[in-house]
């Protein structure tokens, strides 16, 4: 998989690269639009992630040239900007998803694997954790084969923890992932740990070895044993 | 006091003073010219009755004319000359006044009193057929300005109230200049021009500081953004120890404030912008069954029982994205402040959603609870800007919202004003 970041914030590009290298992408930098330009036009790209204010020019113009160039690369906005309109104009010239700063890089990472998900072969893609199976079309869990009902939350976070897996994952970013844009704004975030309670039983209870560790009250972690 | 019957109560005053002025001069004049002509009268009169007695007559009409024949009357006593007296009616105790002239005449060896009367006009009626008419007349010119002041109201002042009707509803955040209704007056036309100038000036000035803010939190989100993403990224890390961990996270909890704070204050910049200008028509009932479970969810993690009584379907205009800010900064609230086991209430008729929630005592003036960064605990996590933020959002949609602290439970009312959406 290969993915190009155009982001002028040379810190946070390095951050968002290092973060996916680590998913064994390869991820190629541009930190300007003329940069940005070029590789887009010289390369081809399974995903591309772009600011939106660029030195040089406008991300926007960025997508509209990528979209004449080919059809089969995601795009991925990530802006300063919360703007409704900024958001509506990238999503019609074509962009899948849209992020505002500041993310969480986990959020992001999701992002990535989802838009990189829908554009590979159509559907029955499967996605195999140990014993796990999640069929993130029908959004079913498999688990030793059989079956898994979680609700819908408890489906969204597993889903989460799995696509980062191997990393430590705030509390912050799993409320907002799943709760909505506002729910960082609780001063007590232990519904978290209810929901991730109440998935580990259901996983446990279904024969299934559990993977999830809590870090030092930070955040939650899924590793493979 | 409006300024016309200020004006008609000055002119009204005017008037009465320079009234009794006029009464006091005609008076004057009046009594000046009959007393003149009195004096003429009593002359011409002595003058007939001295021609009859030359001739031998001796005419007499009491009280007016009197004439005695003179004995010894020692002359000293007999009053000649002019003078005012007084003189009983016959019937009755009344009394007129008489002007009298006594003279002595002398018509051969004989020697007249002769005495002449011509009754004075009484003063009082003098007065009162001066008074009268004069009243009359004020009365008449207080009435006619009265009605001169409510025509001038509702032609030459129309212009003036329809412009400040619109000076009324004023916003500096409209984008369209302010509309007057032009006046051929000088003085209205150079209010007009003034208040032009001045609210295109005033807006001016508050784009360019809404712009500034705006500009201010979008560069603040990028180094944000990096410091999060660092933390994040150190978090990663395997070799962190347990007191690293800590400090990392507290590193994260305050800038996630800074970053949650920050949003806010877009918001806030934002929220008059053209971006939420779109309306629906929204019932308030579903939409709250649609989002409720998962604050139920969360509050269950703080051991708080949400209760909810949602008795009739309430359909409100509003921008979709505004309400759902609303309504997810009011629950954050009733959750954040609220205790451990504690309890939060939703009800909600056609008129009015109320939301109440136990939770400690505030010590600042519920007035004052949608002030910006006003805090009951200036230490705590939360940013002080949702109650403010609610309360715009409020204005801007045209709802009334009120707060008060009573027997330990918040209680939010917001009123929907039916009138102001269906027009």
């Amino acid at each position: 998989m290969k993915i190009l970041l155009i982001e002028d914030e040379k810190e946070l590009a390095d951050e968002i690269e290092k973060y996916i290298r680590k998913e064994n992408y390869i991820c190629e930098c541009s930190y300007d639009f003329k940069n940005g330009l070029r590789r887009i036009i010289d390369h081809e790209y399974d995903c591309i992630i772009v600011d939106l204010t660029l030195p040089g020019g406008n991300g926007l113009d960025l997508i509209q040239k990528l979209k004449e160039l080919s059809v089969n690369t995601g795009i991925i906005i990530i802006s300063a900007k919360n703007s409704i309109s900024d958001k509506i104009n990238g999503l019609n010239l074509g962009a899948d998803d849209y992020l505002t700063k500041p993310f969480h890089l986990a959020e992001l990472n999701a992002r990535i694997k989802s838009v990189l998900r829908r554009r590979q072969n159509d559907g029955d893609n499967k996605i195999i954790f140990e014993e796990i199976m999640i069929i993130p079309d029908k959004r079913e869990v498999y688990i030793n084969k059989s079956e898994l009902i979680l609700t819908r939350k408890e489906y969204d976070l597993l889903f989460f923890l799995i696509s980062n897996k191997s990393r430590v994952i705030t509390k912050e970013s799993i409320a907002e992932h799943i709760w909505g844009d506002n729910a960082d704004s609780f001063d007590n975030l232990d519904f978290v740990y209810s929901q991730i309670k109440n998935l580990r039983k259901k996983m446990t209870e279904a024969g299934c070895n559990d993977y999830i560790k809590s870090i030092y009250g930070i955040g939650y972690k899924i590793t493979p044993q | 006091m409006k300024l016309l019957s200020k004006i008609n109560r000055k002119y009204a005053a005017i008037s009465g003073i320079v009234s009794i002025l006029g009464i006091i001069l005609i008076f004057i004049f009046i009594k000046y010219y009959i007393s003149g002509e009195t004096e003429e009268k009593l002359k011409v009169t002595e003058f007939n009755v001295q021609k009859n007695l030359k001739s031998g007559y001796k005419v007499e009409f009491a009280p007016f004319i009197e004439v005695k024949e003179l004995g010894n009357y020692s002359v000293e006593n007999l009053n000649l000359g002019r003078k005012d007296t007084m003189l009983s009616r016959k019937h009755g105790r009344k009394s007129d006044s008489y002007r009298q002239n006594r003279s002595i005449y002398n018509v051969g060896d004989k020697s007249y009193l002769i005495t002449v009367r011509a009754e004075n006009v009484e003063q009082f009626e003098l007065i009162i057929s001066i008074c009268l008419p004069i009243i009359i007349i004020l009365l008449f010119l207080i009435l006619a300005m009265n009605i001169m002041a409510r025509v001038i109201n509702r032609t030459i002042w129309s212009p003036f109230y329809t412009n400040l009707e619109s000076l009324k509803k004023f916003s500096v955040s409209n984008k369209k200049k302010i509309a007057l209704l032009d006046s051929e007056i000088t003085e209205f036309k150079e209010m007009n021009h003034t208040i032009i100038d001045l609210t295109e000036k005033i807006k001016a000035d508050y784009n360019r500081l809404k712009e500034f803010s705006e500009n201010a939190s979008h560069e603040l989100q990028t180094p944000v953004a990096i410091i999060k993403t660092k933390i994040e990224s150190m978090l990663q890390s395997e070799k962190i120890d347990r007191e690293s961990a800590t400090q990392l996270q507290s590193m994260y909890l305050t800038v996630n404030r800074l970053s949650r704070l920050n949003k806010s204050l877009t918001l806030l910049t934002k929220l008059e912008s053209v971006e939420y200008d779109e309306r629906k028509k929204i019932n308030l009932k579903n939409f709250i069954l649609n989002r409720i479970d998962d604050y139920t969810e969360i509050a269950e993690a703080k051991k708080i029982r949400i209760k909810k009584d949602l008795r009739e379907d309430a359909f409100i205009n509003i921008n979709e994205d505004l309400l759902e800010i609303l309504f997810s900064n009011l629950l954050v609230n009733a959750i954040n402040h609220n205790f451990i086991g504690g309890e939060i209430s939703l009800q909600l008729n056609n008129k009015e959603l109320r939301i109440e929630n136990t939770g400690n005592p505030v010590n600042i003036n519920p007035e004052r609870m949608f002030e910006r960064f006003i805090k009951n605990d200036p230490a705590g996590e939360s940013s002080g800007l949702g109650l403010t933020i609610v309360k715009r959002i409020c204005e801007l949609s045209g709802m009334e919202i009120c707060y008060n602290y009573d027997n330990s439970i918040h209680k939010i009312v917001i009123k929907f004003h039916y009138k102001e959406y269906f027009i």
